[in-house]
């Protein structure tokens, strides 16, 4: 094509330099690289994916099916872009390419927004009818979102020249859009296309804000923008999509929608040397006539129905246009680039010859749904323009304008208003009836029906080279293939021959092929249907929905209060969920197991101290709270005396364990409940769950406060000189302050309002000190001076491990499976036998009380120091494979205090068989044994914990 | 050039339902597909019709993620997935079809010690069962898979990760495609556009099913219609403990190679693998709500999205081309009792003969489903591949 000197809305004014595959090259401001390329003379843009073809731009918008490029002048390079939706920067920098794109790794660092937004009437599409809404809502005084995908709103007005309300259709949009602009309940969007649509009027908008601008400009702008909307009503306003003729040759650079040419002369001035129409329909004239009147020579028009009345078809009879009726192009001739030189007609007069540089083909319009269908609206077949109309629209939903299937330019802007009564109906609004909508199209000419959607057989019988996908590269052949093969069904036909599955969906291919199928299978088209629509309807940039959650704002990363202080103690930290913990603390010169033994040997010996802050703690308080807590746990709390605590398990409804903890009775009516750090907000969903569905009559409120209360442990024999110390005013000896006992409200370390309690995960004499979290390092540092003469040892995850397997105690998730119950691991005797529980009905199923279910079991390791890898398996019978597993090793640890290897297991049957001696084999092909043992390795009579 | 698949000249005639046949097969999907060939095939069964609803595949044979591995936890399944995957890699050859199976390596990233032993814990079991399973430190996965954010950096650091070098992925257009053929030749009717609206019975027997395309006599039936299996059971008036999910998956634009291998990480929510013809597809967790809508929730998408960017940067500009869901029927404690989180489980439903199930269930079998009664090869397509995670 080349370069009009006048006419077009291109500022001739800012030349803008561009580098295409390697090449700088000119265009304007108010090019898109699609018609920048035109203009340079750049019609072949690459090759096709499979057969190798030359290609070229074949469209001026949406339905651009072999545009697409590399663009590599953005912080990261940009694959697959359609040139046709890419407005010319300075420096834009791109690659032809048709199907296939690259990723590089300099992405990471770049923005990607999310807005969220409500609002009363979203109007998608910013085309005539789209403008009649958005104004018709705006003036109501409702909130209106309105988007558009191209860089300005007009739509079909950008490249008709109508006239409405006396004024160019032009103009009338501009005044629009300005009353738009002023509007302050009225939110336009322009560059911004409606992607995926969701129930309940949700909509997913990308808008293209930094990456349509040179990098000079970009500044602090996002690459893109995500809009969440919410809508009450939606108005599609999406307009129509033109669709090709197949037949032979058609895909060489140089054949062009017909609406496509006429947008770039009436928008970019670009032109060619010589055109040819070939047509179904009256539309294409305009492109004719508007050649001809730019002063275009137009070598003829290819009109496949015979003669009519319609005006436009006059007027270019008028204009001493050749038209030839009744005839098709059944073949192209390019030149060795293969780009168009000129079309075979067969005309009622035998075949002719044109020279041309461009064809302009038109096989009629269809209502562009893909919103529409992605919700599986309804749709029926129009006969009279041979494509799917919407038979319904969906809650909340009005079509209007060229999608709704009424092409004409005054059906556009009548329904546009008409869709907005509707909405403001449905939003309880009474309208006023504004005088001068709907607006009349004043160039209403009479035209003549269409044909149906047409594919013109190959006169040599080779439909190899009759393209119905371009995109993919899929030919009539190929889908005569698919028929003979027994397809019968369009998805069917589209998997076989991969129709439709391109960047674009197929946008221009869909209709094509189900007429074609339809054709070949003898069934009327409305039998076939098209294939459906699967969001996006444009793909959507990873990092664009990924935002800016990513790094440290991919998840919160939690740490405790006394964070800081671990660090500057050195520890070693480990990720328990989100929470940060520290696993051990190591001192110079030791490895890892030193480290482990010197806190162990701590505990056990004198004193130590731990941050238990990240333990999930829930108030649970109310007049049914005890009711309530009776229903969750195994066991009977409402018979806790105040002051006292119980541990305890609560269950699935399945009778498998959710998790465990204790729980302390802080007064006849408030209960602080413990979790383990994994489960804690598990926990709450579950409380809330129960109270919200089944008993949402009781008085029982439950309020996370894990992070209101630090908590910190001091296990070992000296730890009650420890609490004695920093809290003088409580008496914590032995009868006055029992184990599971708890004070609130008692000052320690003086912090008023702390609380004292008596548990332990360890075995040994263990006290737990909750203050408000921002309290934490005063009580830490205290607890340090008041243990320094017992030489308080800080210790890790990896100490309390070995703690608590030494002592058999279980960690839920660890040592619990999916399917274990309480009985499995030797928590049967917490279940009462006076009250109901949730869970405890599945304990009667006999699978879950078969006693080869798996058990838990302790276990040490036979003849080795070595310590079993935790999740290694556990058989009776060491050799090939298979091997019979028996069992696996849940927790496994070096006890410093018992001088062996040693751990938990669960074994089929496990229970029964202690003392029996196992193999765990390893992945380097060694194998360990180890021998059943009770699961209490230390202490088993539990002495230690009274001190 | 991209590959260019090689679709056989044919594939099926397109019946018109007889009245009656020996077996009835409801659901075209690769449950569906796969009993009839191989009812077919080992059993020699040929009076058997597979009814389909839609067209063959149309559920979540052609909305999968193609993933196949066997290398799952439970010491009773392994040896179905293990003999499934040996089937795979037979297929080509047996079904004359390019399936495109492709053992390139399933990798399951850990992102802590926790993870990590309940990952190592499924290598083990494995080993024990004679599957392939291996452990990969950091250092071993930067080879075998480049482009996996290895920095001790992000969010959650990938710590290690178990490797089936065995699994991999196949064409599910292809398998579908594949099975209806062989199914076809050996005399099976593939009824499509053919719903299940209810059955006949005689006293307990069922007799046939009702359809929109007519009542079609059965000596025995097969319920395979996965996602609308508690739909199903209900006409036929038992009960099944199962509850249907959107599970949603995406693809991307077709994109020159950058991924060899399927890295999935459960804690992160996102495995992904990038198919022959060059688009990456990716999987997530299954949305939280009940659903028939094959459409899940965006935010699912969105999460997803984060979780691959944080593990292959170089993603960042890649986009997404298509999302859709399906239906995935799950039971309650099947999934837990598999070792796996409920999102990942198998949509398939044994085949249960309405007459037999009737009876109320077993209170003794811990398989919640009733039991399957059309004799079930156990060539079935393993379930969904997604790495399990530690329940603590
Ligand atoms: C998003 C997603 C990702 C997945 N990823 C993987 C993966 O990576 N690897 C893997 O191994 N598995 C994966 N799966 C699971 C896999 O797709 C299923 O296990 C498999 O498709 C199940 O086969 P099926 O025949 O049971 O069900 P389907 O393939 O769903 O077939 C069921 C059929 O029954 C039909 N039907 C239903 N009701 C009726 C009726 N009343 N009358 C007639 N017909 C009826 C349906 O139309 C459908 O065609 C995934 C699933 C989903 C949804």
């Amino acid at each position: 094509m080349k370069r009009l000197t006048n006419g077009g809305r291109i500022d001739r004014s800012r030349p803008l330099t561009f580098t295409w595959n390697g090449e700088p090259f000119t265009g304007f401001a108010g090019d898109t690289l699609a018609s920048a390329l035109l203009g340079a003379g750049v019609d072949v843009l690459g090759r096709s994916v499979t057969l190798d073809r030359p290609r070229g731009v074949m469209s001026a918008g949406l339905e651009e099916a072999t545009g697409f490029a590399q663009v590599t002048s953005g912080g990261s390079s940009e694959p697959l872009v359609r040139l046709t939706g890419l407005p010319l920067y300075e420096g834009l920098s791109a690659e032809g390419l048709i199907t296939r794109g690259k990723l590089d790794d300099h992405g990471a660092a770049a923005r990607f927004d999310k807005r969220y937004a409500h609002c009363d009437v979203l109007v998608i599409g910013a085309g005539p009818a789209g403008l009649s809404a958005a104004l018709a809502a705006t003036r109501a005084g409702v909130r209106v979102i309105l988007v558009e995908a191209d860089v300005e709103v007009g739509g079909a007005l950008l490249r008709d020249e109508e006239t409405i309300a006396g004024a160019r259709a032009l103009d009338w949009g501009a005044s629009v859009r300005q009353s738009l602009g002023l509007a302050t309940n009225t939110r336009v969007l322009t560059a911004t296309i409606a992607s995926l649509l969701m129930d309940q009027n949700g909509v997913l908008l990308a808008q293209r804000i930094g990456a349509h601008l040179a990098a000079g400009e970009r500044g602090l702008h996002p690459e893109q923008r995500l809009w969440h909307v919410r809508a009450r009503t939606i108005i599609l306003a999406t307009g129509a999509l033109e669709r090709p003729i197949v037949f032979p040759d058609n895909d060489r650079p140089g054949l062009m929608l017909a609406s496509a040419a006429r947008a770039y002369l009436r928008r970019q001035a670009l032109a060619p040397e010589r055109g040819v129409i070939f047509t179904t329909n009256d539309d294409a004239y305009r492109t004719a006539l508007a050649w001809h009147e730019a002063g275009v020579a137009v070598a003829g028009i290819v009109d496949v129905r015979p003669a009519g009345g319609g005006a436009l078809r006059q007027r270019a009879i008028d204009a001493g246009l050749a038209v030839h009726y009744e005839s098709e192009v059944v073949g192209t001739v390019g030149d060795e680039r293969g780009r168009l030189q000129r079309v075979l007609v067969r005309t009622p007069t035998g075949t002719i010859t044109l020279e041309t540089d461009l064809l302009a083909v038109s096989g009629g319009y269809e209502p562009n749904l893909n919103l529409h269908l992605q919700l599986r609206g309804a749709t029926r077949y129009d006969p009279s323009i041979g494509a799917a109309v919407p038979a319904a629209t969906l809650p909340g939903q009005w079509i209007a304008g060229a999608a709704s299937g009424q092409l004409t330019l005054a059906d556009a802007l009548r329904t546009g208003v008409e869709a907005a009564h509707g909405a403001l109906a449905g939003l309880g609004r009474i309208h006023t009836v504004d005088r001068d909508l709907p607006f009349a199209a004043d160039d209403e000419s009479r035209e003549d029906p269409p044909a149906p959607s047409l594919q013109v057989a190959s006169p040599d019988g080779d439909e190899t080279r009759s393209f119905v996908d371009l995109h993919r590269d899929a030919t009539v052949a190929g889908v005569q293939r698919a028929v003979q093969a027994g397809v019968r069904h369009i998805e069917h036909v589209k998997r076989f021959t991969l129709v439709g599955t391109g960047v674009e969906q197929g946008r221009t291919a869909r209709t094509n092929a189900a007429s074609l199928t339809a054709a070949l299978t003898g069934r009327p088209a409305a039998d076939v249907g098209t294939s459906g629509s699967r969001p996006p309807y444009e793909p959507l940039t990873f990092h664009l929905l990924a935002g800016r959650a990513l790094g440290e704002r991919y998840e919160p990363r939690r740490t405790t209060a006394l964070h800081q202080l671990h660090e500057a103690n050195g520890a070693i930290f480990e990720v328990a969920g989100q929470w940060l913990r520290p696993s051990r603390y190591a001192r110079v010169g030791e490895s890892p197991r030193d480290t482990v033994v010197r806190e162990c040997q701590a505990a056990r010996q004198r004193v130590a101290i731990m941050d238990a802050s990240t333990l999930g703690k829930i108030d649970v308080r109310g007049p049914d709270a005890p009711w309530f807590l009776d229903q969750l746990y195994v066991n009977v709390i409402s018979t806790i005396p105040v002051g006292r605590a119980r541990y305890s398990v609560m269950c699935h409804v399945d009778g498998t364990i959710l998790d465990d903890g204790v729980v302390m009775r802080i007064a006849e009516q408030q209960f602080f409940v413990t979790t383990s750090t994994g489960h804690a907000a598990a926990v709450v969903d579950w409380m809330e769950e129960w109270l919200q569905t089944e008993w949402p009559a009781k008085r029982v409120w439950v309020t996370p406060i894990t992070e209101q209360l630090a908590t910190i442990a001091i296990i070992g024999p000296r730890s009650r000189e420890v609490i004695a110390a920093v809290a003088p005013d409580v008496d914590v000896s032995r009868t006055e302050f029992p184990f599971h006992s708890v004070v609130r409200n008692v000052t320690a370390a003086g912090i008023a309002g702390s609380q004292i309690a008596r548990v332990s995960f360890s075995g040994e004499l263990a006290f737990e000190v909750s203050v408000p979290w921002h309290e934490a390092p005063t009580l830490w540092d205290a607890l340090l001076v008041a243990g320094s003469p017992h030489d308080i040892t800080p210790y890790g995850l990896d100490a309390l491990q070995a703690l608590r397997i030494e002592k058999g105690f279980i960690i839920v998730g660890q040592d619990t499976e999916a399917l274990t119950t309480p009985f499995d691991v030797g928590l049967g005797g917490l279940v009462s036998q006076l009250k109901d529980c949730v869970g405890r009905r599945s304990w009667e199923r006999p699978a879950n009380r078969r006693d080869d279910r798996a058990q838990l079991v302790g276990f040490t390791v036979v003849d080795s120091h070595e310590v079993v890898p935790e999740g290694a398996a556990l058989t009776r019978a060491l050799g090939a494979p298979p091997m019979p597993i028996d069992g696996h090793v849940s927790s496994s640890c070096w006890s410093a205090t018992l001088d062996r290897s040693l751990g938990l297991a669960l074994v089929r049957g496990g229970r029964g068989r202690i003392g029996e001696v196992l193999h765990a084999p390893l992945l380097d092909g060694r194998a360990l044994r180890v021998q059943l043992v009770e699961p209490v390795h230390y202490d088993p009579k539990g002495e230690r914990r009274h001190g | 050039m991209e590959h260019a698949f090689h679709n056989p000249d044919f594939l099926w005639r397109n019946p018109e339902p007889r009245a009656s046949y020996d077996v009835v097969i409801v659901g075209g999907g690769l449950h569906g597909l796969s009993t009839a060939y191989h009812l077919a095939k080992n059993h020699g069964m040929r009076n058997v019709a597979v009814v389909e609803r839609g067209w063959l595949g149309n559920g979540n044979a052609v909305r999968n993620t193609t993933v196949v591995r066997s290398n799952y936890l439970r010491e009773e399944s392994m040896p179905l997935y293990e003999f499934s995957l040996q089937r795979w890699a037979l297929w080509r050859e047996e079904l004359d079809f390019d399936i495109l199976f492709d053992p390139r390596g399933l990798l399951s990233l850990a992102h802590s010690t926790a993870e990590a032993n309940a990952m190592k814990r499924v290598v083990y079991a494995n080993r024990m069962a004679g599957i392939d399973g291996e452990w990969l430190e950091p250092a071993d996965i930067a080879d075998f898979c480049p482009i996996i954010n290895l920095s001790p950096e992000i969010r959650y650091p990938v710590v290690g990760a178990a490797l089936q070098r065995r699994g991999g992925i196949a064409r599910h257009d292809a398998v579908v495609f594949a099975l209806a053929r062989a199914a076809d030749a050996l005399g099976v009717d593939l009824i499509q556009g053919c719903e299940v609206t209810g059955f006949d019975f005689d006293g307990n027997r069922v007799t046939g099913v009702q359809t929109t395309r007519g009542r079609i006599g059965a000596g025995k039936v097969g319920l395979v219609g996965a996602g609308r299996t508690p739909l199903l059971a209900g006409m036929a008036g038992f009960d099944v403990p199962i509850q249907s999910y959107p599970l949603q998956a995406l693809v991307s634009d077709i994109l020159e190679p950058v991924l060899h291998c399927v890295p999935m990480s459960g804690m992160l929510h996102v495995y992904v693998s990038q198919a022959h013809k060059g688009e990456l597809v990716m999987g997530a967790a299954r949305d939280t709500y009940h659903s028939y809508a094959q459409r899940g929730s965006v935010q699912i998408l969105e999460h997803q999205l984060q979780a691959a960017l944080e593990l292959y940067p170089i993603m960042s500009r890649a986009r997404m081309l298509r999302t859709w869901a399906g239906i995935v029927d799950v039971t309650p404690t099947l999934p837990r009792s598999s070792g796996a989180r409920p999102w990942t489980t198998c949509t398939s439903t044994a085949a249960g003969e309405p007459g037999a199930s009737r009876r109320p269930p077993a209170p003794d079998g811990s398989s919640p489903t009733p039991s399957p009664t059309v004799p079930r090869t156990t060539s079935t397509p393993p379930s969904p591949s997604i790495a399990s995670r530690p329940g603590c």
